[in-house]
C-alpha cells in the first residue's frame, strides 16, 4: 500500500441546502438550528392517521399478491421467493405504519423466513404455509393489537410449527 | 461566537426531493407528508435506473434551480438496489451528484441493512414506521447537521460518527496528522 493510499481526507461542503430554505441566505452559516413549522407537521401526521380506513383494502390487496407469488414458489418457482419477500415487506410496512401489530409480527416473520428458504424443503414450505395462514385470519377477522386472546392463539399456532418443523 | 436564533420555520418550496420507492401506496404516502411540510416538488420513480437518469438530467451539469436537492430511498426489495444507487452516487464525476444529501428509508432494521446503507454513504437513515415527527427531525438533521465528508481508503461518504463533539482521545483511525488532510469547499 502506498502512503497516498493511507490518507484520510475531510471535505467540510458549503451547507447549499440551509442556503436554499432560509430568508436570510448571506447568514445562512451563521443561523443556529431550524425546524419545520409544528402545524405542517401536525398535518403531515393527519395524512397517515386520516388514511388508516384504506390499511384494510390495501392489506388485503396485497395479501392476494403474497397468496399468489407463494403457490408459485410452492410450485418450484425459485423466483417467486423475491415476490414474496417483496410482499410481506409491504404488509410489514403498512401494519407498523398504521399499528397493526399482530399482522406486522407475522409478515415480518415471513419476510426474513423467506431470506433463507429452502423451496425444495418441505419443511420450509409447512413453515411458509402457517405463516399465510395465520396471516389470512388475521386479514379476515381484523385483529389488530398482539396480545388479543386470539392473537396470542395464532401466535401459538406459528411458534408450534416453527418448532416443529424448523 | 453564538448561532443566531433562528426563529422562522423553514421555507421547503425551493427544495426539490426524489424519492425512490417501489411500493405505490408508501410513494403516496411520503409524497403527502413532505408536500404538507412545503416541500416544493417530490419526484418519485420506483426505478433505481430511472433514478440514475433523474439524477444525471438534474444535477449532471452546473448547480441551477432545477438540481434534486436530497434523494431519499428504500432499500428496493431483496436485490437491495437502493444501496446500490448510493453508492453509484457517492462514486459520481460530478459533486452535485457526489455530495447529495441522501436518506435512507427502510423497514428492514437488522443492524447488517442499516450498516450496509451507511458503509454505502447515506447521510441519514430513516427507519419505518414512518411519522411526521420522525421524517421532518431527519430532514432536519439533513439541513442543520450535514457531516462532513471523509474520503479514506475503502469508504466515501459522510462522516459515519454521529456526534460532532470534539473528540478528546486519541485519533486511532488516522495515523498521523501528515495522513489528513482537511479540505473547506470554497464560495
Amino acid at each position: 500500500m502506498s502512503e497516498k493510499d493511507d490518507e484520510v481526507e475531510i471535505i467540510h461542503r458549503i451547507n447549499h441546502l440551509k442556503r436554499k430554505v432560509v430568508a436570510d441566505t448571506k447568514r445562512a452559516s451563521m443561523l443556529g438550528e431550524g425546524r419545520i413549522d409544528p402545524d405542517a407537521i401536525e398535518r403531515a401526521q393527519a395524512v397517515i392517521d386520516d388514511s388508516q380506513d384504506e390499511y384494510l383494502d390495501e392489506v388485503e390487496s396485497i395479501f392476494g399478491d403474497l397468496t399468489k407469488a407463494w403457490s408459485e414458489l410452492k410450485s418450484g418457482e425459485h423466483q417467486a421467493v423475491n415476490q414474496v419477500q417483496v410482499y410481506s415487506n409491504r404488509i410489514t410496512d403498512l401494519a407498523s405504519t398504521y399499528g397493526f401489530d399482530l399482522m406486522r409480527y407475522f409478515s415480518k416473520s415471513l419476510r426474513d423466513f423467506s431470506e433463507r428458504i429452502d423451496i425444495a424443503n418441505k419443511n420450509h414450505i409447512t413453515i411458509g404455509q402457517a405463516h399465510l395462514d395465520v396471516m389470512m385470519i388475521t386479514v379476515h377477522e381484523k385483529i389488530k393489537e398482539e396480545d388479543a386472546p386470539k392473537a396470542e392463539e395464532l401466535k401459538a399456532v406459528l411458534d408450534q410449527a416453527i418448532k416443529k418443523y424448523g | 461566537m453564538n448561532a443566531a436564533v433562528n426563529q422562522e420555520p423553514y421555507a421547503l418550496s425551493g427544495v426539490r426531493i426524489l424519492l425512490v420507492e417501489e411500493f405505490p401506496f408508501m410513494v403516496a404516502l411520503m409524497t403527502s407528508m413532505l408536500r404538507e411540510f412545503g416541500v416544493g416538488q417530490v419526484m418519485s420513480t420506483d426505478n433505481v435506473q430511472h433514478a440514475k437518469r433523474l439524477l444525471v438530467d438534474h444535477n449532471g451539469g452546473h448547480r441551477n434551480t432545477k438540481m434534486i436537492d436530497i434523494l431519499m430511498t428504500d432499500l428496493m426489495g431483496p436485490s437491495r438496489a437502493g444501496v446500490e444507487l448510493v453508492q453509484w452516487a457517492r462514486s459520481h464525476k460530478k459533486d452535485t451528484v457526489k455530495y447529495l444529501p441522501i436518506l435512507f428509508a427502510s423497514a428492514y432494521t437488522s443492524l447488517e441493512v442499516v450498516e450496509g446503507a451507511r458503509d454505502a454513504g447515506v447521510n441519514e437513515i430513516l427507519m419505518k414506521p414512518v411519522s411526521a415527527e420522525k421524517l421532518a427531525q431527519r430532514l432536519l438533521y439533513i439541513i442543520d447537521r450535514p457531516r462532513p465528508f471523509v474520503k479514506a481508503p475503502g469508504f466515501f461518504g459522510p462522516d459515519r460518527r454521529r456526534k460532532v463533539e470534539e473528540f478528546k482521545g486519541e485519533e486511532k483511525r488516522i495515523r498521523s496528522t501528515e495522513d489528513l488532510t482537511v479540505v473547506n469547499e470554497e464560495e
